[in-house]
């Protein structure tokens, strides 16, 4: 092995598995990798099979990058929000509603919206299809979580009542208290600013989702709610509903408010003990614009199961879309 | 979308942030995936990598590699949830594998997924024969990125290597030498 640091150095250090996107389609086990295979094999490495093998096992996983983008959001998001639990108390979830109007203020917007919604509502905007979400995730005060339901988009979700509206002044706006929020609050660590609005979802035109926990629940069963306003007609709509793995975690069942057939539903658990739930619009089906509710349930443990930890992600389409357009966030 | 952003606004360090997941997400999303053994695990791990890579990020866009630093940051996760499932694991059996489980029977020789027998790699050992060997760190860089020394890759990495080839039945040229090389490091 002693060799092997001379040739290192030539080596790209920031060399990418990412470049070449099609790389995985074809799944070539040599994919452009084979030029440092071959200085391997001159350099006597007799290890190059590793490599190979290890490459192939990597191929297994393709992250899901839309997912991967929602969890990310969702997380700065409670980042941002633990930061706040931390320094203040917090006694303004029910003020929460009105406040959260006037969002684009950097003012301490104080509940936990999720910007994974303002995240993907410019993702939606970029492909000319403003998408727009709005997640409510737990607020964590001294008693765990409750689920705080704040100015339901449902309601006025878009103000200008334009379903092809693009993102008003407010895209512009949301962001960047967005950015604003988080970085006082990753960096400052103090007295922080969630972020996040549900008048984010003024600037959607297929869909918005706003999650809670149902009412229902108890120590040991909770259902998870997700709200989902349709806002044009779609011809594919999929929500996952990822549950994370905490101790007991089983699921009970899984309902939506869709007609009867509207939409198929599939539960699994994964190999790390999470369970995903999906709900696809059959084929041949036309989700209409309104709302609907997609729920999961499931037994837990009275102690480990935390909402933030689950997340959802709903994406659309409509007959003309050129891509599918997605929101997501955490509980 | 796929190559939208998470945020595009006017403001340059979300763009920038936007773009370096763009380009890196399923780099670190593999070597999570590599790293920890399961999908879940990988998503969680790379998502948060990189929420936490979005908390420093000036730290983060100065540093000489970005990538060498959120890698960092990945390979330290990965190794936290490795030990905490570990932890877990004593007190009660979960489903699932992961790869900390460690199987200490006769039959390991007979596994012939490299992904198993990753899995029965110590982690130390494991990170260092999955970052010289696949994502071609230098020892150099590796050592760097676990806070280890050069001296403690190279003997975990060789020591890695060997274990893992014994497991797959493989000699350390790549030939199938199932049953001379039937050892176990």
């Amino acid at each position: 092995m002693a060799e092997r640091g001379e040739r290192d150095p030539n080596r790209n250090p920031n060399w990418n598995p990412n470049r070449d996107p099609n790389r995985d389609r074809n799944r070539n086990p040599n994919w452009d990798r084979s030029g440092d295979r071959d200085r391997e094999r001159q350099g006597g490495d007799q290890e190059f099979w590793l490599g190979e093998m290890l490459e192939a096992a990597a191929d297994e996983y393709e992250p899901d990058a839309d997912r991967l983008k929602a969890l990310v959001a969702a997380r700065i998001a409670q980042q941002s929000d633990e930061s706040e639990a931390r320094t203040t108390r917090r006694t303004r979830a029910r003020g929460g509603a009105s406040r959260r109007r006037g969002l684009g203020l950097p003012g301490r917007l104080g509940l936990a919206g999720i910007p994974a919604g303002v995240a993907l509502a410019t993702v939606g905007a970029v492909a000319a299809l403003a998408v727009g979400a709005t997640a409510t995730i737990a607020v964590t005060s001294s008693n765990g979580r409750h689920s705080v339901t704040v100015a339901a988009p449902t309601s006025s979700p878009n103000p200008g009542g334009s379903a092809t509206q693009g993102s008003g002044p407010s895209e512009g706006a949301s962001p960047a208290a967005t950015t604003e929020a988080t970085r006082r609050a990753t960096t400052a660590s103090s007295s922080a600013t969630s972020s996040g609005s549900p008048e984010i979802s003024a600037t959607s035109a297929l869909v918005a989702g706003v999650s809670s926990i149902g009412q229902a629940s108890n120590a040991n069963w909770s259902e998870l709610d997700l709200s989902v306003t349709i806002k044009q007609p779609l011809t594919a709509m999929h929500v996952t509903v990822k549950v994370s793995k905490c101790s007991g975690l089983s699921s009970t069942g899984s309902w939506n408010s869709g007609a009867s057939g509207e939409f198929t539903e599939v539960t699994a658990t994964g190999s790390g003990g999470s369970i995903t739930y999906e709900f696809e619009l059959a084929k041949g089906e036309t989700a209409t614009p309104g709302t609907l509710t997609f729920a999961v349930q499931f037994n837990h443990a009275t102690s480990g199961w935390k909402a933030q930890d689950d997340s959802f992600y709903v994406s659309a389409r409509t007959s003309t879309s050129t891509s599918a357009s997605g929101v997501g966030g955490a509980y | 979308m796929a190559a939208t952003a998470l945020g595009a606004t006017d403001n340059a360090a979300r763009q920038a942030f936007d773009a370096f997941f763009t380009s890196h997400h399923r780099e670190f999303g593999r070597l999570a995936y590599l790293l920890s053994g399961d999908q879940d695990a990988a998503e969680d791990i790379t998502a948060e990598a990189f929420a936490q890579a979005w908390g420093c990020w000036e730290q983060v866009s100065r540093a000489d590699s970005p990538p060498a630093y959120v890698r960092r940051i990945v390979v330290n996760l990965a190794a936290d949830r490795i030990r905490g499932l570990a932890r877990e694991r004593k007190g009660r059996r979960l489903l699932g594998a992961t790869w900390s489980e460690r199987t200490h029977g006769p039959d390991m020789a007979v596994v012939a997924d490299v992904r198993a027998a990753l899995r029965r790699l110590p982690e130390r050992k494991r990170a260092c024969v999955v970052l010289r060997h696949y994502y071609g760190l230098s020892e150099q860089e590796t050592a760097r990125t676990l806070g280890i020394t050069v001296g403690t890759v190279k003997s975990q990495t060789s020591r890695g290597v060997a274990e893992l080839a014994a497991m797959l039945g493989i000699g350390t040229d790549g030939t199938t030498k199932e049953r001379r090389r039937r050892g176990r490091g």
